[in-house]
Formats: structure tokens, C-alpha cells, sequence
């Protein structure tokens, strides 16, 4: 990254001298660490940088077929076989899916805490529309398990959730 | 864990002077204590540039700062040493921050948390810059978001045209336009004459 190419002109103008004069770091929230810290202990452990070259794939595979056919013969024996076909596994969830899951959790153990009918009516649409915001959201993760900026609006859109519930009921006279 | 409990952990498992590819070498094998280290060295610089890419939305910032990280922390046991890891962190955290440029626009009806939360916060605007650049600053958050980005890029972390046009998928023309437009408008927000 070399600074400029074939632009002398702009490089020597006052605009640019005040854009390269710009603060080149800003201190981010402690937030920030404490977020990535927390996700961080949700990782799997790293697996070292070199690791020995995997079995080929064949071998790898040939106990597990094994043990497969083996259980597809018991489930055909006790007729378990159609029902599984009939009700496939859910696939794994992404580490994304899994943190908005943790996250949508301690949101409905703190929205469970305030007494929801009470919440002023004026507010309802406001907040109906905040819940569809959220399960649009979570749709979107589930759609793009690496877009980790969604995990960031999901977590507004709670935190909003809970702040105009609290407000609302603070407007009504009652304590939260 | 604060910043100074963090200091002196790493100092204390690895040299005095723990130069970024120690702290990266710890840290690819899953030292926890060396990757925040190595945190606290770079992220001021890469939350600025964020900052700026972001277009000074302190909570998209923040996201993508995060995500910078968590990414390099799956990526470090890959890492060949063939940058520095300044280089390596900074790359990382341009190719995040317009991933989400590039997703923000499908997304954007969706995220109404993030205006009514700076709303709710109450924070004055003036809390959100530094005095220096103070108008410059603001003036380039008012720029579209891929004008903006091609700006940042080239005249304040210093990139090529072509190294943008990559990044951001288009043309090294359509850089260079960018760029042309970009400056204009900084102007007019200024309310200078190009």
C-alpha cells in the first residue's frame, strides 16, 4: 500500500495535506473487547497452526459406513427407518445462529421480568414492529451465517425492545 | 480483564519485548492473554479507519472491530508471516468493513435499532469526534458510502487505485471517478470551491 499513484496534483492541495493530518487512531469502547473476549470463550479450541495431513478420504469414511449400515439394519428391524426418513435431522447451527440464540434468550428473560400487559397501547405498532425487525434478523443469520454485523442489529433491536417497554411503562407510572 | 492485568500477563509469558509475530505465534496456538496484546496494540488504529469507513456510526464500527477480530483470531493458525501483522489485521478489517458495505444495502430496512438507540442515548453529536479535523470528519460521514470508501482509502490510508478497484469490485475507472466525485462533494460540504 503505497500512498498515491499518478494523482500529484491533488497530492500537494490543501484537502489533501488536512485528510493526512486526520487522528490516525481512535480508542475504541471497552465494549469492544469485552465482546470479542466473550465470543472468543464460544470458539472451538484452534487446532495448531501444523497439522498432520488427514487420512485419505476412502479410509476415513470406511468405519463410518460401517456403523452406519449396521444401525440402518437395527432401525429397519424396529421400523424406525421411515420415520427418520420422514423426519430428517435439523442441519447443525452456525456459531452465528447459536449467539443469536443466546442472545434472544437473555432477551426474553429480561422482557419476561416486566409486566407486558400494561405496555401503553400507543406503543404496540412500534413494538410489533421491532419484533418483526428481529425475527427478520434472525432469518438473515440464518441465511448468512457470516455476516456477523447482524448479531450487532439484533442486539440493538433487542436492547431498543426493552428500552421503549421500560420507557412506555415509565410514562404509565409504573416502576420497572 | 483490564488493559494493564493484560499487559502484564503477556509480558510476563513471553519477551519483554513482544514484538507483534511473538504475540501472533502465542496467540495462534491459543493464547488468549497474547491475542489481547496484540489487540490493544492495533485496534485504535483500525477502529479510526472503521470509524471513518462506517461512515462515524459508532455501532456499525464497533461490529465490524469485532468481527475484524474474531476473524483474525479463526484465521492466525494460517497466518504465513509474509506481512506485517499490522498489514495482515488492516486488510482484514477494510475486507469487513465493505463486506458489509456490500450487505448493509439488502439489510438496511431491518436495522431501525441503531438510529432509535442513538436517539434513546440522548449522546450529544460533538461527543462523537475529536476538535481536531472536527468539520473534515463530519463533512466525510456525510459522503455516500462507496464515494466515501474510495476516499479513505486512497487519500487518507494511502492505497492504490488498483488495490481499491479490487477491493471493492469495480473498475480501476470507476475508482478513479469515484475518487473525482468524492473530493468534489468534501468540497462542497465544506463549502470550499473545487
Amino acid at each position: 500500500m503505497n500512498r498515491h499513484d499518478a494523482d500529484h496534483e491533488h497530492e500537494h492541495d490543501e484537502l489533501a495535506a488536512r485528510l493526512r493530518q486526520l487522528p490516525a487512531e481512535r480508542l475504541p469502547p471497552a465494549t469492544a473487547w469485552q465482546g470479542i473476549a466473550a465470543r472468543l470463550r464460544e470458539e472451538p479450541r484452534l487446532r495448531p497452526a501444523v497439522v498432520a495431513a488427514p487420512a485419505p478420504r476412502r479410509r476415513r469414511w470406511l468405519p463410518i459406513a460401517a456403523v452406519a449400515a449396521v444401525a440402518a439394519l437395527v432401525l429397519l428391524g424396529t421400523g424406525r427407518l421411515r420415520e427418520l426418513h420422514e423426519q430428517p435431522p435439523a442441519p447443525p447451527e452456525s456459531p452465528l445462529e447459536v449467539q443469536a440464540d443466546a442472545l434472544a434468550d437473555q432477551y426474553r428473560q429480561a422482557i419476561a421480568a416486566i409486566p407486558q400487559d400494561t405496555v401503553p397501547v400507543e406503543l404496540v405498532p412500534a413494538l410489533h414492529e421491532l419484533d418483526a425487525s428481529a425475527a427478520g434478523i434472525r432469518s438473515a443469520i440464518a441465511q448468512s451465517p457470516d455476516a456477523g454485523f447482524l448479531l450487532g442489529q439484533l442486539r440493538r433491536t433487542y436492547a431498543l425492545r426493552l428500552e421503549l417497554t421500560r420507557q412506555g411503562l415509565a410514562a404509565a407510572g409504573l416502576a420497572t | 480483564m483490564d488493559m494493564l492485568a493484560a499487559t502484564v500477563t503477556a509480558t510476563a509469558s513471553h519477551p519483554q519485548a513482544a514484538d507483534d509475530a511473538t504475540l501472533a505465534r502465542a496467540a495462534a496456538a491459543g493464547d488468549g492473554h497474547a491475542y489481547e496484546c496484540i489487540y490493544r496494540r492495533h485496534a485504535p488504529r483500525l477502529y479510526a479507519l472503521l470509524w471513518r469507513l462506517c461512515g462515524g456510526s459508532a455501532a456499525r464500527a464497533e461490529d465490524a472491530l469485532q468481527e475484524t477480530f474474531i476473524q483474525a483470531w479463526r484465521k492466525l493458525p494460517q497466518f504465513r508471516f509474509e506481512s506485517a501483522l499490522g498489514t495482515w489485521l488492516h486488510r482484514l478489517a477494510v475486507n469487513t468493513a465493505l463486506m458489509e458495505l456490500r450487505a448493509s444495502a439488502a439489510f438496511e430496512a431491518l436495522d431501525i435499532g441503531e438510529d432509535g438507540m442513538e436517539v434513546l442515548a440522548g449522546l450529544p453529536a460533538s461527543m462523537r469526534c475529536n476538535a481536531t479535523g472536527l468539520d473534515l470528519e463530519r463533512a466525510l460521514e456525510t459522503l455516500p458510502p462507496r464515494a466515501r470508501a474510495v476516499l479513505v482509502l486512497h487519500d487518507i490510508e494511502g492505497w492504490k487505485h488498483q488495490e481499491i478497484a479490487e477491493e471493492l469490485r469495480m473498475a480501476v475507472g470507476s475508482s478513479k471517478a469515484q475518487l473525482h466525485r468524492a473530493r468534489g462533494l468534501l468540497r462542497a460540504r465544506l463549502g470550499e470551491t473545487p
